[in-house]
């Protein structure tokens, strides 16, 4: 076996796993859900998904995924194209909510007091930072989530929120400098 | 692009791990208070709702994943029999009604039959009209039965004037 090959098996790439699963090989399905679950979760967190609804969005945004995997490509990361699909789960569960937006967290709800364990765990300034995501447009809030928290460039950003990577970009400065105004 | 655009945008990659700063970026980020909020912003970013992320039971996640996409392709199945159920349901009833149609013509060649030419009468044929009545008896299903013969809408115009030249005698 040569060596690029046997690596491949060792870890194999999301394309390799994407194709094992449309192969009929549910183990492919198992891993990419263990590579990608935290990271969606983290990003609906942030996008103003309700805690106590992530775990079932999550889900959601792999039945989905993998029901329309023959429509992945390749253009896009798998984790790229994850988040869009997730962040359309979060707004038709919204939509399905009676157009409630996000939930919007006081600083005060942020550090509640009876909860001193998730106090312990979080910094003062991460929760300031996801109460000002809050107060963000939409777009703002997902191109500075996608820029910042998962480390995506502005051409992925851009492929995932239906834009361009110029305004990508800006939405990217814009949130910044709202998001220091809101944590300072 | 100032220094502090280009700062800022190389941010996430910095805070990532994907890059590092160099020793003029340091100085920069030191000496102005506005790209140092911006750093202190995206460094905070990677771990927003790394709590949320922290509860999340990954492999539980990933059996319900599996159940979940089991249950479509089942669903996906019986989706499938439906269709054919239907369309086995509509062959059937086309069947049945074109069945009905070689029924409703075999009773008209029968109540012609049992009028016009009854069983004795057939010694009074000819051996055309035998023939014809022996032909009859072959005809594919559902053009006739095979002890039936044709209706009379189903006879041509010399198979008509035979039949009625038997009834002259």
């Amino acid at each position: 076996m040569t060596e690029p090959a046997a690596a491949s098996r060792a870890h194999p790439s999301d394309a390799d796993l994407v194709q094992a699963y449309r192969n009929g090989d549910e183990r492919g399905a198992t891993e990419l859900v263990l590579r990608h679950a935290r990271a969606v979760a983290r990003f609906l967190a942030g996008s103003g998904a309700d805690p106590a609804d992530v775990d079932d969005l999550v889900q959601e945004t792999f039945l989905r995924a993998f029901r329309a995997v023959r429509r992945w490509r390749g253009e896009a990361s798998f984790r790229t194209w994850l988040l869009a699909i997730a962040r359309n789960r979060l707004r038709d569960h919204h939509r399905r909510q009676g157009g409630r937006q996000v939930l919007v967290l006081e600083e005060s709800d942020a550090l509640a007091p009876d909860d001193p364990a998730s106090a312990l765990e979080a910094t003062e300034l991460e929760h300031r930072l996801e109460a000002g995501l809050r107060r963000l447009p939409r777009l703002q809030r997902e191109v500075f989530l996608l820029r910042a928290q998962q480390g995506l460039d502005y051409e992925a950003i851009a492929a995932a929120l239906d834009t361009t990577p110029g305004a990508a970009r800006v939405h990217y400065h814009h949130a910044v400098k709202r998001l220091k105004e809101l944590v300072t | 692009m100032t220094r502090c655009e280009d700062l800022t945008d190389r941010m996430p990659a910095v805070a990532h791990g994907l890059a590092t700063w160099a020793a003029p970026d340091l100085a920069h980020l030191a000496a102005c208070p506005v790209c140092a909020a911006a750093w202190r912003v995206v460094q905070a970013a990677p771990r927003i709702g790394d709590r949320v992320a922290a509860g999340l039971d990954t492999t539980r996640l990933a059996d319900r994943v599996r159940s979940g996409l089991r249950a479509q392709r089942r669903a996906a199945r019986w989706k499938r029999a439906g269709w054919l159920a239907g369309l086995a349901a509509a062959a059937g009833v086309a069947l049945l009604l074109w069945q009905g149609g070689a029924t409703r013509s075999s009773e008209r060649a029968r109540l012609a039959s049992g009028y016009v030419l009854p069983l004795a009468e057939l010694d009074g044929l000819g051996a055309v009209e035998l023939e014809d009545v022996l032909e009859s008896l072959d005809l594919p299903f559902g053009q006739g039965s095979g002890i039936e013969v044709p209706g009379l809408s189903d006879l041509d115009g010399a198979q008509l004037e035979r039949l009625l030249h038997s009834l002259e005698g």
